[in-house]
């Protein structure tokens, strides 16, 4: 097997070096190296409106639930989320899964023959609950803040972006977060109802493949690209001359004054950023270096005259975001990445015309008529199974990667988790939110390629998902036992110590 | 002597239990800034600045219990002595600090011509990231408030949209238009044109487009000369960027022609058109008898045979035989750049610092009079008082809605003279400095009633806005309501079972508790997302507006009215009776619901709203019916109102919502402090819930006779007695019928109201929200308030006269409307003077 050829960082700084005295990137990664600094990254891939537990269960762990349970999961298509069966106390029900494979849709994660099994860094969750984002089709921002949101309209952060916000987790990488996805609503670039910066401030999501090409790549990209690129460039310079033609002749008092000037510094310190992004690929060959094939002549976006690829072929834009993620996360231009797949009411209605058998349904009429329907059934799980194999691939290239700054490989670093939007179905009454983690072995992550299912509401022992986000912010060194608003709804403080320590 | 704090918070929380730390150990308490012995040193001007309340004035018992606990804090205006805030001393020069206001998310919204509510335009331009900072206590509020990078970030992802209404005639991507670009035949020539010359716009039609922008859709008054020639500057830039037509463009245009560019312009024999080097000769199929003789002569044309007539289609001119359909260049420009150079220009405007940032910096040349103060130009002033009124701007253009337009301006949002018009004429007349004018011009644009609300023209459906009330408000001040009420984030306020200890408990679709018709009425009644009917936030709305619109003892009447406006709980239904879902054939109304009448697959969401009412009856789907009297021993105002009631409740029936509401009283109702959260420094809690124990249970075992009560009810004593009252409703608003197997139990003994007319015992929230509504301290609080958020800032000691004008204005009759002229013609309003760091 072929380990990626990546730019080794210290050799990078030999090669520029004179360049890199001025460069403060350059600069604060080379402490980190020297320092020590451990190197850690978080990807959030959201499923919108939900998977299904029963995709995810493996016949090794349903046997022991049903064990525990003394029941069985009745095979009918009714009998695709089980939580009233987590009937044990006192702790998860931990099973030592030899057989991913045999859930429906977590054979990716032992992949093929020839692939390098993930079966060591994965680990799967059931039988946590979310009941203050209230579930429904969508959670919005509370799946990720354990709050109670609307569209636009978060009531607290999300993980992503309290994460994003440790100078632990995003060292000097220039973007804080990225955040990529599809929508059904192929007319928006952007879905603010996922990620939020804090009450109030929500965090746009790009559901463009395109955009979110230029906006990562576009300062070595196509010409379009670069011509977007620029645009901003304008923009800023213009916004710049403007306010300081304002400064010039300001009368008001110096705290006045003083906003007029922080609004110049973001102008000048957005441009910079700018710059940041032109430098580090002048510089270090890092963004071209991951750069993927250009929309143009991608295969994934094909045919280019967006949206159409879009709505033909759903998967291949998210596939597209996978690739942006990957290579974001590899020419280190983010240490948090959060891939939404129709996240949010306004965007979840997919049509999946290219998974045969679904090819003429939207995802809202495919949940309501798979209780009659096997094909749709079908047709979801596929889905899923399809997702958690792009999932896959983007753990395998980490650990195919050896880390830059530290030992082990990116994956070593990196905290994979792929959850839903709104727990366990369709109209979720969020008791039940399976999760999927890889990675994060060198963070403190120990999953071991095991299915650990929670007691489930008041039975003693459950845990919430907000426990999760703590188990998260611990790789992290922050305590999140305040995080979300559950208040004296949380059940436990602390992190999951099953998977963590 | 330092009291002790210990008070359950939002979250249920006890946060404190600290007592008397001695100096330097660990815990060290800083010394609040304000105590009961603070004396002004020096007299000083109105600051903007929300934490630092002005100290020529004593503070008393409002400052509130000391809360211990660790780090500084100041307790804002809430700390001032409410009377001597009323007594005005003739001759004291008012005014306000200088600033400038960076918009907020809402104003940028309407000032863009884009929608807030709903996402059915497909706009994203309502997801800008100007919100107000949490920590203010109003949205109006300035201080500080700029652009820092990652606003700044985010603010780039919807820029794309604030010109998209200005940069084609046609119909732009998101389907919405504005008045001025659609209507105004002077800015054809940016968007297209008839003939060649006009291609590169004149000087004259730049310099039009640039300064009718900046007017109409930016700056609200005309440009300076320097931001007129930057913006201009810009444009002439972005026009001499635009790309050459290109051979393959699929559009024959610029230099192509037939021979030239076949691609776009065609040349097949064969294609029915003499085209190109055919003659008659050489393609007989396309080229008649005649043709290719050199005379353009009988029957042909240029089209029909372009060798002998010579104009084709690429040659630059227009001929009368030509439209855009079949020959796109010569009479229409590549609108894709164009669009483009527009998008850039108008996205440019929206980064002027002068777009961003309202100003209120007085006229430096008016010395009249000569006392350090400047009063507001003209534009300044039509810029407050619209900003009093409403987020749209003085003279901002209209907005296409098609059918749902008003009769008298058929299809758009305004007239066309644009928004708040009268405001923007007396701005150009100068007639606005009239304080006579100002009270007009509130009175016109204040409000009033109408049945088809076409002031939610942009917001909402026409079938939407039917079922609301028919008395509306200018936004801003229902915004006031919002905010002061707190209630608009209700929605945001999970509820686990909303129906618990009512009488409407029962039931359940599929099995599942969250499918429990009352759990599935109460989230639509917060969403809206089924049916037609209005949300319960905008039940409370228009509620307020009655009480508003009849504008007599406007506090009172809020405090106590029981003519509510409800949601219809049988909109989606055909009011067909019926057993089992067999009676129901219509296709469309299937379902036999809980309330026995056939209802459409959505009815299972919405008719069970009614309950929360506490209502057996139906409510009818008629603009009276969702008119309702609500029974005199269950309501009375807004205070018993279930938005409210929900707003300000916790997540489960028995969480302390008793506390969240108490301290909401004392600092809203009473101005009065309650220290923070963040000063308390014991965590602790309500005890476990318990089948027995009731809300109040947990609260008096937690907090009033626990080991710790002492030290708790240094600050819950502000709070608790307040929020009894309110026990009568569970967590979601919904009328208790029992609690924990004891009845609902809402009587309390108040003993430390700042109005001792209000130290009482009362049976529950109807007979305190009587008492309150009789209170003048409660009416100088309201007044207060009004004054926070209209004028964006603290009130201080130097807005004595002002609070006294607006008390005065409002005693006589109740008027909000009379306590609003005082407020906008008073000099606190009127003049800015600059502070000194």
């Amino acid at each position: 097997m072929s380990r990626t050829t990546r730019r080794r960082f210290l050799q990078t700084v030999g090669l520029g070096v004179g360049a890199s005295l001025f460069n403060p990137i350059l600069e604060s990664l080379a402490r980190a190296a020297i320092t020590g600094a451990i190197p850690r990254r978080y990807v959030f891939v959201v499923e919108g409106n939900s998977y299904e537990p029963i995709t995810v269960l493996s016949k090794t762990a349903r046997i022991a639930l049903e064990n525990s349970a003394g029941k069985t999961i009745a095979e009918n298509r009714s009998k695709r989320w089980f939580f009233n069966l987590y009937t044990h106390t006192g702790g998860p029900l931990i099973v030592d899964d030899m057989d991913f494979e045999t859930a429906p849709a977590l054979g990716a994660v032992v992949g093929q023959p020839g692939d390098l099994s993930l079966k060591s860094d994965a680990g799967l969750l059931l039988g946590l609950s979310n009941k203050i984002s209230g579930g429904g089709h969508s959670a919005h921002h509370g799946a990720l803040s354990c709050t109670r949101s609307s569209p636009g309209s978060p009531s607290g952060q999300t993980i992503d972006a309290y994460l994003a916000g440790l100078p632990a987790v995003t060292g000097s990488t220039p973007f804080d977060a990225v955040r990529l996805g599809i929508s059904s609503a192929l007319n928006r670039r952007l879905n603010f109802d996922t990620c939020a910066y804090g009450i109030g401030r929500p965090a746009p999501i790009v559901v463009h493949p395109t955009a979110a090409f230029n906006m990562l790549f576009g300062s070595v990209a196509s010409a379009a690209g670069r011509a977007s690129f620029l645009e901003r460039r304008d923009l800023l310079d213009f916004a710049k001359d403007d306010t300081r033609a304002m400064l010039k002749s300001f009368p008001g008092s110096s705290r006045e004054r003083q906003k007029l000037e922080k609004y110049l510094e973001s102008l000048e310190n957005l441009g910079a950023q700018q710059e940041t992004l032109l430098t580090m690929e002048r510089e270090t060959q890092s963004i071209s270096e991951h750069r993927p094939a250009d929309p143009e002549v991608n295969p994934l976006y094909a045919p280019n005259t967006p949206p159409l690829f879009l709505y033909e072929r759903p998967l291949d834009g998210l596939r597209a975001q996978f690739e942006l993620a990957t290579a974001a996360l590899m020419g280190e231009l983010t240490n948090v990445v959060v891939i939404a797949s129709g996240t949010g009411n306004a965007h979840f209605n997919i049509q999946y015309k290219s998974v045969p058998g679904i090819v003429n349904a939207k995802r809202h009429d495919l949940h309501h008529g798979s209780a009659r329907s096997e094909t749709y059934l079908k047709g979801i799980h596929e889905v899923t199974r399809l997702q958690v194999e792009m999932v896959c691939k983007l753990a395998r290239d980490l650990a195919d990667t050896p880390e830059p700054h530290a030992d082990g490989s990116m994956l070593d670093h990196t905290v994979i988790v792929y959850m839903s939007d709104n727990g366990e179905q369709h109209h979720s009454s969020a008791s039940d939110w399976p999760v999927l983690i890889l990675g994060g072995k060198r963070l403190g992550m120990k999953l071991g390629g095991r299915t650990l299912i929670y007691p489930t509401l008041d039975h003693d022992g459950h845990r919430q998902v907000s426990n999760l986000f703590n188990t998260l912010g611990h790789t992290a060194g922050q305590d999140l036992n305040s995080f979300g608003k559950e208040g004296p709804a949380r059940i436990q403080p602390g992190p999951l110590e099953d998977i963590y320590g | 002597m330092r009291w002790l704090v210990v008070w359950l918070g939002t979250l249920g929380f006890v946060l404190s239990a600290c007592g008397e730390v001695p100096d330097g150990r660990a815990g060290r308490v800083t010394q609040p800034a304000v105590t009961d012995d603070t004396r002004a040193t020096e007299h000083t001007r109105a600051t903007d600045d929300a934490r630092e309340p002005d100290r020529d004035l004593d503070t008393d018992s409002a400052a509130g219990p000391d809360p211990g606990g660790t780090g500084s804090w100041t307790p804002g205006p809430n700390a001032l002595n409410q009377d001597k805030l009323f007594q005005c001393n003739a001759g004291a020069l008012l005014s306000s600090p200088s600033r400038v206001r960076r918009l907020e998310r809402r104003e940028w919204t309407h000032h863009v011509g884009k929608p807030i509510a709903g996402t059915w335009w497909g706009s994203v331009a309502r997801d800008n990231p100007l919100d107000a900072p949490a920590h203010h206590p109003y949205s109006t509020y300035a201080r500080d408030v700029t652009l820092d990078v990652a606003t700044l970030d985010l603010y780039f992802s919807v820029l794309h949209e604030a010109g998209s209404n200005w940069t084609d005639k046609y119909i732009p991507p998101d389907g919405i238009r504005s008045y001025t670009p659609n209507m105004d035949s002077d800015l054809k020539c940016i968007f297209h044109s008839k003939t060649l010359g006009d291609h590169e716009p004149s000087d004259e039609c730049v310099d039009y487009f640039v300064d009718t922008y900046l007017r109409q859709a930016v700056l609200f008054r005309p440009p300076s000369a320097d931001e007129f020639s930057r913006l201009r500057a810009f444009l002439v830039e972005q026009l001499a960027l635009e790309d050459p037509p290109l051979c393959g463009d699929r559009v024959c245009n610029g230099d192509e022609g037939t021979a030239s560019c076949p691609k776009d312009c065609g040349n097949r024999c064969g294609d029915g058109k003499c085209n190109g080097d055919e003659v008659a000769a050489s393609c007989p199929g396309d080229c008649k008898p005649g043709c290719g003789d050199a005379v353009c002569n009988g029957t042909e044309t240029y089209k029909s045979c372009t060798t002998d007539c010579g104009s084709r289609c690429g040659d630059g001119a227009c001929a009368n035989d030509e439209s855009v359909k079949d020959c796109r260049w010569d009479c229409q420009i590549n609108t894709t750049e164009r669009r483009r150079t527009l998008r850039r220009t108008t996205s440019a405007a929206w980064l002027m610092a002068s777009a961003l940032f309202k100003t209120e910096l007085g006229d430096p040349e008016d010395d009249a009079p000569s006392d350090g103060r400047d009063r507001l130009t003209d534009h300044e002033l039509a810029r407050a008082l619209g900003g009093v009124l409403s987020t749209r701007a003085p003279g901002g253009t209209g907005i296409f809605v098609g059918a749902n337009g008003p009769p008298d301006h058929p299809g758009w949002t305004a007239p066309a003279e644009g928004y708040l018009a009268g405001i923007a004429a007396a701005a150009a007349d100068g007639s606005i400095q009239d304080p006579g004018v100002m009270a007009e011009l509130l009175s016109q644009y204040g409000g009033g009633t109408d049945p088809m609300r076409y002031d939610l023209l942009l917001e909402s459906r026409r079938d939407q806005r039917e079922a609301r009330g028919e008395f509306w408000l200018p936004p801003r001040i229902a915004d006031f309501f919002r905010e002061w009420l707190d209630y608009a984030h209700l929605k945001t306020v999970y509820k686990d079972q909303p129906g618990a200890t009512s009488q409407w408990t029962t039931g359940s679709y599929d099995g599942n508790s969250v499918f429990n018709p009352i759990t599935l009425a109460y989230n639509n009644l917060l969403l809206g997302e089924l049916g037609l009917e209005a949300t319960l936030e905008q039940h409370l709305d228009d509620t307020i507006a009655r009480v508003l619109i009849e504008d007599t003892d406007v506090l009172k009447n809020l405090l106590t009215t029981r003519l509510w406006r409800a949601a219809s709980n049988v909109g989606n239904t055909n009011h067909q009776r019926c057993t089992t879902d067999a009676d129901c054939t219509d296709s469309t109304y299937k379902v036999c619901t809980t309330i026995k009448l056939c209802g459409s697959s959505g009815s299972k969401s919405t008719v069970e709203v009614h309950r929360i009412y506490n209502r057996a009856k139906d409510i009818e789907d008629t603009p009276e019916g969702r008119w309702i009297a609500l029974p005199e021993a269950e309501r009375a105002g807004v205070l018993t109102h279930p938005a409210w009631l929900a707003a300000h409740g916790g997540n489960f029936e028995d969480d302390p919502s008793l506390i969240h509401r108490g301290k909401w009283i004392r600092e809203n109702l009473f101005c009065q402090v309650v220290p923070p959260l963040e000063l308390v420094m014991v965590d602790a809690k309500v005890g476990p819930s318990a089948p027995e124990k009731t809300a109040r249970d947990r609260v008096v075992e937690a907090i009033e006779t626990g080991p710790d009560s002492g030290t708790c009810m240094g600050c819950h004593a502000m709070m608790n007695s307040l929020g009894y009252p309110f026990e009568i409703y569970n967590h979601a608003g919904y009328v208790r019928t029992e609690d924990h197997g004891k009845a609902p139990n809402g009587t309390t003994h108040i003993v430390n109201a700042p109005d001792p007319a209000l130290n009482a015992t009362y049976q529950d929230a109807v007979e305190f929200s009587h008492a309150l509504s009789e209170s003048s301290d409660v009416k100088r609080c309201f007044i207060r308030q009004a004054f926070r958020f209209f004028m964006g800032r603290d009130e201080t000691g130097d807005d004595a006269c002002t609070l006294a004008a607006m008390e005065t204005a409002y005693d006589p009759k109740g008027s909000f409307d009379d306590m609003l002229v005082a407020l906008v013609t008073s000099d606190s309003f009127l003049y800015r003077h600059h502070e000194t760091p």
